[in-house]
């Protein structure tokens, strides 16, 4: 009888908890666009446009991803960049480089460098949903419309003072799970960074973001858009295309 | 009776001899802190010019307008495209001693699981050594030789990256169509030019392997221009000016003589303002040290003073006296201080002073700073203006601290001199 009571006090307990989180935070909804994005493998055709003081820039790759964790990226053109490979194990970086052939390591705040020369770090293209979680504290604000969708409006702060993008101001489709745009800011609040999304499609019954343009705010006219020209997911991915050996492949 | 006054000075002067010791002593530290203050800070000053112009803008320098518009963020695009023609077109001005060609960019640096951003010079190994005796300033293995895919890296930057000579290093950096291209460089030698900047940050390598990592053949970011006789520099620079407008009808190359160079113009006066400011308060110890001992000298003898008068001596013979007195020892101090003055600063203008052995090496490692012509080893620059003007502070100085006490004695009565003596 004592048994049950402590038992039956757990539970009542258990239930009060998980009502008083009834409220959504924003990584919950954070989670949830993560399951729309989500896949077992994906292989996809991209170009990104560079454009900066009226230049005009489009190289072109392919890229093979394994969930959130690993990812296999080869450039094919131009032709400088031609055979430049890249290979995301978690928070580590390989650059393999055909003009040296030699690969570098990246790691921990030189992931902040630009990537190949686009508005993207190394770091914009590695951090991931659960890592937002352990080293942001969100908030949600009210509801906007953007490009007429209405939209979750959340804010993120990050708990250590160091972090490269301190605030982080997220806009979520409610209707389609998507964020469709992005706005990072420094400590001091000045604006770094502003991503967003330009096309959504529906990939095998998902809503995906297939075009994607980030601005540096730090660079004088400059923007840099992806295209995803081809898109497949869980298609089975090449032996050993994780790897090192990959990478240096000719 | 003058003669008379002056007799009582001398004697004075030799009757109190610890009094007399002590205040000649102020003065001479006095003078001495001044002459080696003033040429310390005089060789700062033109230790910098001179540094400037041998590594950074020569005597005269050419750029494209853009560069020299966004300078600190080294951009890469902003190139002198037409290297060929206009070192032709240079060729007719003899005045002309070298050229020294130069392409600077970002770049990150790799080397096993170090990764860091620094700065890469594209020189003309033979060219760079006339402008600067770059050869001279490895401390570990050699210069550059025939051998074109080596690099030489400064002290500071090697020990950060824990790298050593003969280590491979991956450059990469992003061309001037914003594609990414790396090489790998066997380190041959590792410099240390004395200045923080240069050590920690940057790296040659030769001109050649530059042009071919941004992707940009037969150009350069500046041309560096030395010339016989560097106060020419203005006049020539017109010269070339003239010969470039003429040839380049877009007038996008800028001609610069290194006196009207920003970091001549708008650096400099900003530290010789702070330096003059640092003089001033160094003159006003050393100012108010005299003032104050030769005050006390005075006034302890205004009992004495007081006799002189009772026996008849009239205030003008008093002040002559108090006068005479100061400038007999102001003089003796001043001299003094100033030879020593002037021999320790000379004999330190040789030496130098090593600010490196001073704190330590690994205190002067860690030190960063950010000042182009910091260097290593400072080296006073001590002239005979320097030494006449601080001799003739110290005896100035000596004769105005007298003047309040002087004034002060002359006015007071016998009596109250002998009542009290120190009544201010």
């Amino acid at each position: 009888m004592r048994k049950n009571i402590i038992a039956i006090s757990i539970i009542l307990f258990l239930v009060a908890l998980l009502n008083s989180q009834d409220k959504l935070s924003p990584f919950d909804i954070l989670d949830q666009i993560d399951k729309n994005m989500i896949y077992q493998t994906a292989y996809v055709e991209m170009d990104m446009i560079i454009r900066i003081k009226n230049r005009k820039i489009t190289k072109s790759l392919t890229s093979y991803a394994e969930g959130n964790e690993k990812s296999f990226i080869e450039f094919l053109s131009p032709a400088r960049d031609k055979g430049t490979k890249m290979l995301k194990m978690n928070d580590i970086i390989k650059i393999y480089y055909p003009s040296a052939e030699r690969i570098m390591r990246l790691s921990g705040h030189m992931l902040r460098q630009s990537m190949m020369g686009s508005d993207f770090s190394y770091e914009d293209i590695t951090e991931r949903v659960n890592k937002l979680r352990e080293e942001y504290t969100g908030e949600i604000l009210e509801d906007e419309n953007v490009v007429g969708h209405n939209c979750y409006v959340m804010v993120l702060t990050s708990k250590k003072q160091k972090k490269t993008y301190y605030r982080i101001k997220i806009w979520v489709d409610k209707k389609r799970y998507v964020g469709l745009k992005e706005e990072l800011y420094s400590k001091g609040g000045k604006l770094l960074k502003v991503m967003k999304v330009d096309k959504i499609e529906i990939i095998e019954q998902r809503y995906y973001p297939t075009v994607i343009t980030m601005e540096d705010k730090l660079r004088k006219n400059s923007s840099t858009t992806m295209i995803l020209k081809k898109i497949e997911f869980n298609i089975p991915i090449p032996a050993q295309t994780f790897t090192e050996r990959q990478l240096m492949k000719k | 009776m003058l003669k008379n006054i002056f007799k009582f000075a001398w004697r004075n002067i030799w009757r109190n001899k610890r009094r007399t010791l002590l205040t000649t002593l102020a003065i001479v530290i006095g003078v001495i802190t001044l002459i080696f203050a003033k040429s310390y800070i005089s060789g700062i000053m033109t230790n910098s010019v001179e540094s400037v112009v041998k590594t950074q803008i020569g005597h005269i320098r050419i750029v494209h307008q853009e560069y020299l518009r966004l300078e600190r963020i080294f951009p890469k695009e902003n190139l002198i495209t037409d290297i060929p023609k206009i070192r032709e077109l240079l060729s007719q001005v003899t005045e002309i001693k070298h050229i020294d060609e130069r392409i600077k960019f970002t770049l990150l640096l790799s080397y096993k699981d170090v990764n860091e951003p620094c700065i890469a010079i594209g020189i003309d190994p033979v060219a760079i050594d006339k402008s600067m005796d770059l050869s001279k300033t490895i401390t570990k293995g050699h210069y550059f030789d025939s051998d074109r895919t080596k690099l030489i890296i400064g002290k500071g930057l090697a020990n950060k990256m824990k790298v050593d000579i003969n280590n491979e290093l991956l450059l990469v950096t992003t061309d001037i169509n914003y594609s990414t291209y790396a090489l790998p460089f066997n380190i041959e030698g590792i410099f240390e030019t004395g200045y923080s900047v240069f050590d920690k940050h940057i790296l040659y390598i030769p001109i050649e392997k530059a042009r071919e990592m941004l992707d940009a053949p037969e150009a350069a970011h500046e041309i560096l221009i030395f010339i016989q006789n560097p106060a020419d520099a203005e006049i020539i620079a017109q010269k070339i000016k003239s010969i470039l407008d003429q040839n380049f009808p877009d007038n996008q190359y800028q001609v610069i003589p290194y006196q009207q160079s920003d970091m001549v113009k708008s650096f400099l006066p900003m530290v010789e303002k702070i330096y003059d400011k640092i003089i001033m308060i160094i003159m006003l110890i050393v100012g108010l040290v005299i003032l104050n001992t030769m005050l006390m000298a005075v006034m302890e003898r205004f009992h004495e003073i007081g006799v002189l008068k009772a026996m008849g001596l009239k205030n003008h013979n008093i002040i002559t006296m108090i006068f005479v007195e100061a400038f007999c020892i102001g003089t003796i101090g001043a001299v003094i201080g100033g030879v020593i003055g002037g021999a320790l600063s000379a004999f330190v203008e040789k030496t130098g002073i090593n600010f490196e052995q001073m704190m330590g090496p690994e205190v002067w490692d860690k030190m960063d700073i950010p000042i182009p012509f910091f260097s290593r080893i400072m080296y006073p620059d001590f002239t005979m203006e320097i030494l006449i003007s601080s001799v003739i502070f110290g005896i100035f100085i000596t004769l105005l601290a007298v003047v309040y006490p002087a004034y002060k004695s002359s006015k007071m009565l016998p009596v109250d001199a002998f009542r009290s003596k120190l009544n201010i």
